[in-house]
């Protein structure tokens, strides 16, 4: 339908509500371009988009849980970016160059003295992390690493057989250079030492368990030989009184009825028996006194654990104090269940009654003196 | 599941329990002192039905004084009575009456009073049977006067009962057995009682020389009093049928029964009937070696 088509008061309201609806969308697109421009700075501010920036590398061992655009930080701050990770040629010492680029103003806290620290994560992850230098005092050498002219950053070169001092750069730092080297040490990796740990407890711990198990077996077995101990030694009781009597006779003088009777060589063996016999006896004499050790100490122990019991009763004045409110309280409750017209019949009669006089009626007659019967009156 | 009857009568029932709670006054606390000799009373009741004589009258003696310290004096003139009754047991006779006359000086009426005077009655007619038979006139006169045969029966069953005695005693043997016959006639009595009345209308017969009836009499006391397991009524049954039996020439089963009696009044420590009764036997062994 034609605008023209439409009545002129229809056509007045169409064209102010064309107006409204272009400034909505006027304002969106504002809103739009702000949030967007917003957007733009804080992630050119958090990438450093618009600061001054030097490059820096070190060398690493592995480049395991380092990503391109990973934070460097300094004293807690971000303090730049890993701009490039690579794996060095075969037969270099160190196996990996990281490559990172530290903003204004934290190059001015590094110096020739500062340092790479590689600190593993809980969770696999990789921070580096530079430190300030400056301080170390260990160098008559030391020196920021960039120093910034006209514009222009220029690199500290470190003394060498052809610059036994060291000197700045002569030609200002390009963008693609590799910039100063930083010294890492790379921190333990907690991951990898708490599975080594865990590796080595898993090696050991099958030894630990075989060992608790010889040592129950050899309880077991210890346990055995000590009942087994005392049933021989119980069995070895009329042996030792008949080796006993034996040895008595054998043990005469010379001329005695052993050794007219045994001859030299049964004799000897029964020497090496009776010695045996001996040392059994002797061995489960040990046994026994062990027993009884161990007896000796569960009793002790049982005491002690009496003991405790009092101690603690005795000491926990709160709990005899409890005890006694319980049992006040239970006599209340008995002292109501007595009072109660449905129940107080349960209890019987009250036990302290009045005293009643006894009477008996007599017995008499001339040949019988005595009183019989021993109810009382009213009592039954 | 609770069914809604259940519940209506779990309602009531806590409705109830709660109510009562209110529904009487706690009652009030003894003082430590009472409860203390009211247990000690108990004691003393407690031996006497023993018939640890002995230690009954010392402990009675205790009550009484216990009571008379706290002035309950009722509770200790029972206390002097049961004391007295405990020496008259021991027949210790002096003592009793003196004993029972304290009792009877506190006790000025009541039933309390008529129990007194009917112990010191029979105390009177072991020691005095005169001095017995002129309390029991007054007595007599005393209960027609309050009519005591309406008031107490029990009472007046035992004042008749003491009467029989009295008049057995005195040889009345008949006018003695009207008496019992009129306790007897008293349907409220204790079996042991009636046992007691029975052997007295047993004597009565043998004052009468019906040893047959006596004999009769005695064993069927005998068989009664083995039922209820009262030892004294059986030692008195045993004895009874003893003295008949040899009355009747039948000295074997005389010697039996004498010597079953002499038994059981030695367990019971009654060394007095035992005695009497060792007495009998020698007479029967004479008899027998003749």
């Amino acid at each position: 339908m034609a605008l023209n088509d439409l009545t002129p008061q229809l056509r007045t309201r169409l064209n102010r509500m064309e107006k409204w609806a272009g400034v909505f969308v006027f304002i969106a697109i504002v809103i739009v371009l702000v949030a967007i421009g917003y957007y733009a700075y804080s992630s050119a501010v958090r990438k450093g988009w618009n600061r001054k920036k030097v490059p820096y590398f070190t060398l690493v061992t592995s480049a395991e849980g380092l990503k391109i655009g990973d934070p460097v930080m300094l004293m807690g701050f971000k303090a730049g970016t890993i701009t490039d990770v690579q794996p060095n040629a075969p037969g270099d010492y160190y196996n990996v160059t990281v490559r990172f680029e530290i903003w204004e103003p934290y190059f001015g806290y590094l110096w020739t003295d500062s340092d790479v620290r590689l600190k593993a994560g809980l969770l696999g992850g990789k921070t580096l992390e530079v430190t300030k230098g400056g301080q170390s005092y260990t160098t008559d050498a030391l020196s920021a690493t960039y120093q910034e002219k006209d514009g222009r950053f220029y690199m500290w070169e470190d003394p060498s057989k052809d610059n036994p001092e060291g000197q700045w750069s002569e030609e200002p730092v390009r963008s693609d250079s590799m910039g100063y080297m930083l010294v890492c040490y790379e921190g333990a990796d907690v991951m990898n030492s708490a599975n080594t740990l865990v590796s080595r407890i898993s090696d050991g711990l099958p030894g630990f368990l075989a060992l608790t198990n010889q040592v129950a077996a050899l309880l077991e077995e210890s346990t055995r030989l000590i009942v087994n101990a005392n049933g021989t030694l119980t069995n070895l009781q009329p042996v030792v009184k008949n080796v006993e009597t034996i040895s008595t006779i054998l043990t005469n003088e010379h001329g005695g009825l052993g050794e007219w009777v045994i001859p030299a060589e049964l004799n000897a063996q029964v020497v090496d028996t009776v010695g045996a016999v001996k040392g059994t006896v002797q061995t489960s004499e040990t046994n026994v006194v062990m027993l009884s050790q161990s007896l000796n100490d569960s009793l002790e122990n049982l005491a002690d654990i009496t003991g405790n019991l009092r101690q603690q009763v005795q000491a926990n004045s709160y709990m005899l104090s409890s005890i006694s409110t319980l049992v006040l309280d239970l006599d209340d409750l008995i002292q109501g269940l007595k009072r109660n017209w449905l129940l107080k019949g349960s209890f019987g009669p009250q036990t302290n009654m009045p005293p009643e006089s006894i009477l008996v009626p007599s017995l008499g007659g001339g040949s019988s003196n005595s009183e019989n019967g021993s109810e009382k009156e009213g009592g039954k | 599941m609770l069914k809604k009857n259940n519940i209506g009568w779990i309602c009531l029932g806590v409705v109830l329990v709660c109510g009562g709670c209110r529904s009487v006054p706690p009652p009030e606390p003894k003082p430590a002192a009472v409860l203390k000799v009211e247990q000690l009373a108990l004691t003393a009741a407690s031996v006497s039905e023993a018939g640890n004589w002995v230690a009954a009258e010392n402990t009675w003696q205790e009550v009484a004084a216990q009571y008379g310290e706290l002035d309950r004096r009722e509770e200790q003139a029972v206390a002097l009575h049961n004391q007295a009754v405990a020496a008259f047991r021991q027949n210790k006779y002096e003592v009793a009456e003196t004993v029972a006359e304290q009792a009877a000086a506190i006790n000025r009426q009541g039933n309390e009073w008529w129990k007194n005077q009917i112990l010191l009655l029979q105390i009177e007619g072991k020691k005095s049977p005169q001095k017995a038979a002129s309390r029991l006139e007054s007595l007599l006169v005393e209960a027609k006067k309050k009519s005591l045969e309406m008031s107490s029966p029990i009472l007046w069953a035992i004042l008749v009962n003491e009467q029989g005695v009295l008049l057995l005693g005195d040889g009345q043997a008949e006018s003695a057995k009207v008496m019992f016959n009129k306790v007897l006639e008293k349907g409220n009595l204790d079996a042991v009682w009636v046992l007691v009345v029975r052997s007295n209308l047993a004597l009565c017969a043998e004052q009468s020389t019906d040893y047959m009836g006596a004999l009769q009499t005695w064993q069927e006391i005998l068989e009664k009093a083995r039922k209820l397991a009262e030892r004294e009524i059986i030692a008195t049954a045993l004895e009874g049928v003893g003295r008949c039996e040899l009355r009747l020439g039948n000295t074997e089963e005389a010697r039996v029964a004498l010597q079953r009696a002499m038994d059981n009044y030695g367990r019971l420590n009654m060394s007095v009937e035992q005695t009497r009764v060792k007495e009998l036997l020698e007479i029967l062994m004479k008899e027998i070696t003749k």
